[in-house]
């Protein structure tokens, strides 16, 4: 289960999502420069940004699940998120893509009211936030 | 009380002091006008992108005023309640005792006096032996006493104050009493008024959720001063007054008209008109409870006597509850030294002294509470050994039946001691005598409960030298009284029962004789008969009385102390008794007003006329009963008025006439403020204040939470298929109105895409926060990535017809889902591709946005 709860402190909506697919990620945004002085001293500078990460998950969704999370990202697309991923570590921070892109990759039944056909979307998110 | 709190939220002062205001308002009025916003205008001051003005320093207030005007409604509601204190007829232990316990009106309490005064004894005739001039040896002899009494009291009583059904609510004359009663007893806590500080750009900052906008970095840019300040001020106002306009006006009017006319003409005319009006009307909304029961009833019997019966039964019912608390603490100090030197002259040595020292501490406690039983018990038991020692106890507990009982503690303690020394001198012979006489005198009067303790210790020493005079006689008396005297009257019920019996009995004893004599051949027969008819009539007429009656008590304290002295007189040449002393008094009285005039006038009137047997036969009877309940208040004035007028006018055409008018008006007219004004002013106001070195940012609302609703959340439904519609895919032209222009294709390809594009900024601070911010204002780009299939060669040249005729026009499209969706097609460049024959391929991306059903 991959929970989005948005906006954050004050909750207003939460979306419930399946597993993202397998190949997410999960990447440090610390960055770290290298100074080198005339002497041949080496000075490393270091940025670790609030101990923030980067995550992108990729989810398959049905139609109807699709739209509410198009709804959800439409609203929230500049808030603050509260997710607790599918293992169970909260997560809070904003999402980064942009666009949001839903691709209609297949169909996928049955339909669910009151959309007409069955359809599954796939979905990327990519996020940055800080573990809670 | 500290508060601390969001604006804007649910759990904000605010609303914090919204409901301690329901709270305090069981039946608040109705908020007639309303203005302003509750809540959140600080979200609404939101930090947003903008450019570059110029000026370096940017004052935003935003400012939310609310203004709750609330009127109350003209009429209250007041519960009538039956209050003893306001009952007619009440005695002096009802009114006034309530009134006088609570108002300190009491009687004042003993005037603190100070008494001084100077023993008129001399030394010589305190002390034996020394009183007599025997010889030339003394040469000095002098003594002085000064007595001193200081006695200090309370001035007032303390009394508390407790719940009286005075201040009941819906008290009668009292209509204030339900609204203050209940805001001074159920107010809450209410949050008080403070500056709270807190810092932008966190989440849990004071201002909620405001975050600087972008191109504000922390602490970059030079010098970035960020003030914020919050403030909120809440004043809560509630003032009630009253003015109340109340008109009860009564009328009855009772004419009965009664007119004959007869004279000498062969023409009569009768007339008689009954008229009955009743009129009422009540404006108030109160419990006045007024019943009124008229009943006429006209029996036809002929007499030529009046009969009017009428009844007016009183229920009085008098209850009250009283409670008092006295502390009187009384201490009177006597000191008494005389002491005296002889210098000089023959005596060898003389000396006196004489300490008389007196302690009298009384304290007097009452304490008052009602009871409805009571006991006595006397006990008493005395000790008695010889003069020196004396001890005495008393205590008396008495309780009587009766609804007041008092209790009383009163503790009087004395301490006498009293040191005679006499020096001894050449006198041969030496007598002393001394004798000390102690009455302890207690009066009781009244049942009370009263515990009395008395203690007196009495140390005499008495020495007397012995000096060279052969016969010397020196005594000492010391006679101490003390006397108590206590006389409490209490409320104790006194009832009066008067009975008065009438009884009016007539016995009527109708003999009748008959006779009846059967006279036959020699048979003589006799039977008489006798009929005895007894008439009995009983009127039995009984008048009952009863009263509570409370007399005023008072108390008298006598304490004398007084000595008793044997001296020696040379000018009488005898021995003298010298009485000397004190007398210490204290009263309390304790009037009460015993002021009740109940003045009853009852009259009756009774007129006989004869009827001569030609007249007319006119019988009448009138039964009046006028029931009357009446709950005046304390300054209320009721009257009622009954007049009775019967006349009757004989003329020489023999008119004969009844006018019977009846009358009873009553109004009464209650004038007094009623009114009540709350006013709820709630002011919150937030200032913040950024200077940036230079770069202004702008800030807008509608991104955060500060306000509720202003970031739209995703609705709960889904935008589903139109109804009607059948085409699997179809663009038309125009996209709102009549359609000109369309083409149907047939359902894209797998592999569309919806594209959400926002603008969005995201940057990060020299600290590493990431900062992510976008205006609602901003475009939301959403884009339809479709790619066509299978289309036959018509189709295919449809699209681009239609693509070419519309280009950059709002066109509209029907998508495979049956929603319509508004927006232009900006790839009109996208090739159409034969696959095969009669097949083609298409595909365009359309930006618009889902237009509801």
């Amino acid at each position: 289960m991959f929970t989005l709860q948005a906006p954050h402190p004050l909750l207003r909506t939460t979306t419930l999502l399946p597993n993202p697919l397998f190949s997410d990620q999960e990447g440090l945004t610390a960055t770290v420069t290298r100074k080198l002085a005339m002497d041949g001293t080496r000075y490393t500078y270091v940025k670790r940004k609030g101990d923030r990460r980067r995550l992108k998950w990729t989810f398959r969704l049905m139609r109807n699940k699709g739209l509410e999370l198009r709804a959800f990202l439409f609203a929230y697309f500049a808030s603050p998120v509260r997710i607790i991923d599918h293992n169970g570590r909260v997560w809070i921070g904003n999402f980064t893509n942009n666009p949001f892109e839903f691709d209609t990759a297949q169909k996928a039944g049955p339909a669910i009211s009151p959309m007409p056909r069955g359809e599954a979307q796939m979905i990327e998110l990519e996020f940055e936030g800080v573990q809670q | 009380m500290a508060q601390t709190g969001k604006l804007g939220t649910a759990d904000s002062q605010l609303a914090n002091v919204q409901l301690a205001f329901a709270a305090a308002e069981p039946l608040p009025p109705s908020v007639t006008t309303e203005s302003g916003r509750l809540g959140g205008q600080l979200g609404d001051m939101v930090l947003a992108l903008g450019g570059v003005i110029g000026a370096s320093v940017i004052h935003l207030a935003a400012e939310s005023v609310l203004a709750a005007a609330q009127t109350a409604g003209g009429e209250g509601v007041f519960a009538p309640h039956a209050s003893p204190l306001w009952a007619l007829g009440g005695q002096d232990s009802q009114l006034g005792d309530t009134e006088l316990a609570f108002s300190g009106a009491d009687a004042a309490p003993p005037t603190i006096t100070t008494q001084s005064g100077r023993l008129g004894g001399q030394l010589g005739g305190l002390v034996p032996g020394l009183g007599g001039s025997i010889g030339a040896g003394v040469i000095h002899l002098s003594a002085e006493s000064v007595l001193a009494i200081a006695q200090t009291a309370d001035s007032a009583a303390t009394f508390a104050p407790h719940p009286s059904p005075l201040w009941a609510l819906g008290g009668q004359d009292f209509q204030l009493g339900d609204t203050e009663l209940a805001f001074a007893g159920a107010d809450e806590a209410r949050p008080e008024t403070g500056d709270r500080t807190g810092q932008l750009g966190t989440f849990n900052s004071l201002l909620g959720n405001m975050r600087p906008a972008l191109g504000e970095e922390e602490g970059g840019g030079g010098a970035n001063i960020v003030y914020a300040d919050a403030e909120s001020d809440l004043a809560v106002s509630a003032e009630a007054a009253t003015n109340v306009v109340r008109t009860c006006a009564a009328s009855s009017a009772l004419v009965l008209s009664d007119a004959a006319g007869r004279n000498n003409l062969l023409s009569g005319a009768a007339e008689s008109t009954v008229s009955l009006d009743t009129a009422a009307a009540f404006t108030v909304a109160r419990a006045a409870a007024a019943e009124s029961t008229l009943a006429l009833a006209d029996v036809a019997g002929r007499n030529n006597l009046l009969s009017g019966a009428a009844e007016s039964p009183i229920s009085l019912d008098v209850a009250a509850g009283f409670t008092a608390a006295w502390a009187v603490a009384g201490e009177s100090t006597l000191v008494l030294t005389d002491a005296a030197a002889n210098i000089g002259g023959q005596l060898i040595e003389a000396a006196a002294e004489s300490t008389l020292v007196l302690d009298v501490t009384a304290d007097f406690t009452v304490a008052r509470a009602a009871a409805a039983e009571s006991a006595l018990a006397l006990a008493d038991a005395a000790g008695r050994n010889n003069l020196l020692s004396v001890g005495a106890e008393s205590a008396i507990s008495l309780d009587t039946a009766a609804e007041f009982a008092v209790a009383r503690a009163a503790a009087a303690e004395s301490a006498l001691a009293l040191a005679d020394a006499a020096g001894r001198n050449n006198l041969l012979s030496a007598s002393a005598e001394s004798a000390l006489s102690l009455t302890v005198e207690a009066a009781r009067v009244l049942p009370a409960v009263i515990d009395v303790a008395a203690e007196s210790a009495i140390s005499l020493t008495g020495a007397a030298g012995r000096n060279n005079i052969v016969a010397a006689d020196a005594t000492s008396v010391l006679d101490l009284t003390s006397a108590a005297t206590c006389v409490h009257v209490v409320p104790t019920p006194v009832s009066a029962e008067s009975a008065l019996s009438l009884d009016t009995a007539a016995a009527n004893t109708v003999v009748r004789t008959g006779w009846a004599w059967d006279d036959l051949w020699e048979l003589w027969h006799e039977a008489s008969v006798v009929v005895v008819r007894k008439l009995a009539a009983e009127s039995p007429l009984t008048l009952a009385q009863s009263e509570v009656t409370a007399r005023p008590w008072y108390l008298s304290v006598e304490t004398p102390v007084q000595t008793v002295t044997e001296e020696y007189d040379p000018q009488v040449d005898d021995m003298v008794t010298r009485i000397e002393g004190l007398q210490d008094a204290a009263s309390v009285a304790r009037p009460l007003p015993m002021a009740v005039h109940q003045p009853i006038p009852l009259a009756q009137t009774a007129s006989v006329i004869k009827v001569k047997p030609t007249a007319i036969n006119v019988s009448a009877g009138s039964v009046l009963e006028l029931l009357g309940e009446v709950r005046p208040n304390q300054t209320g004035e009721v009257g009622h008025w009954l007049a009775f007028t019967q006349t009757a006018t004989v003329d020489k055409c023999k008119p004969a006439r009844s006018a019977l008018e009846l009358a009873a008006e009553a109004a009464a007219v209650w004038t007094g403020p009623r009114d009540a004004d709350s006013s709820l002013n709630l002011r919150q106001s937030a200032t913040y204040y950024l200077v940036s070195a230079g770069v202004l940012q702008r800030y807008h609302p509608f991104v955060g939470t500060g306000e509720l609703g202003a970031l739209a959340a995703p609705s709960s439904t889904l935008e589903g298929p139109r109804a009607g519609v059948t085409a699997p895919f179809q663009l038309v032209y125009p996209a709102s109105g009549p359609i000109t222009d369309s083409v149907t294709l047939r359902a894209p390809n797998f592999g569309n895409k919806d594209r959400l594009g926002f603008n969005r900024v995201l940057r990060e601070t020299r600290g590493g926060t990431l900062i992510v911010f976008a205006d609602p204002m901003w475009p939301k780009i959403q884009t339809l990535v479709l790619n066509f299939s299978g289309l036959r060669s018509n189709q295919a040249q449809q699209l681009l017809t239609f693509l070419d005729a519309h280009l950059g026009e709002e066109v509209g499209v029907y998508d495979w889902e049956h929603r319509y969706w508004t927006g232009v097609i900006t790839t009109p460049t996208d090739p159409v591709v034969q696959d095969g024959k009669d097949r083609f391929s298409a595909s365009f991306e359309f930006e618009g946005e889902v237009v509801p059903a």
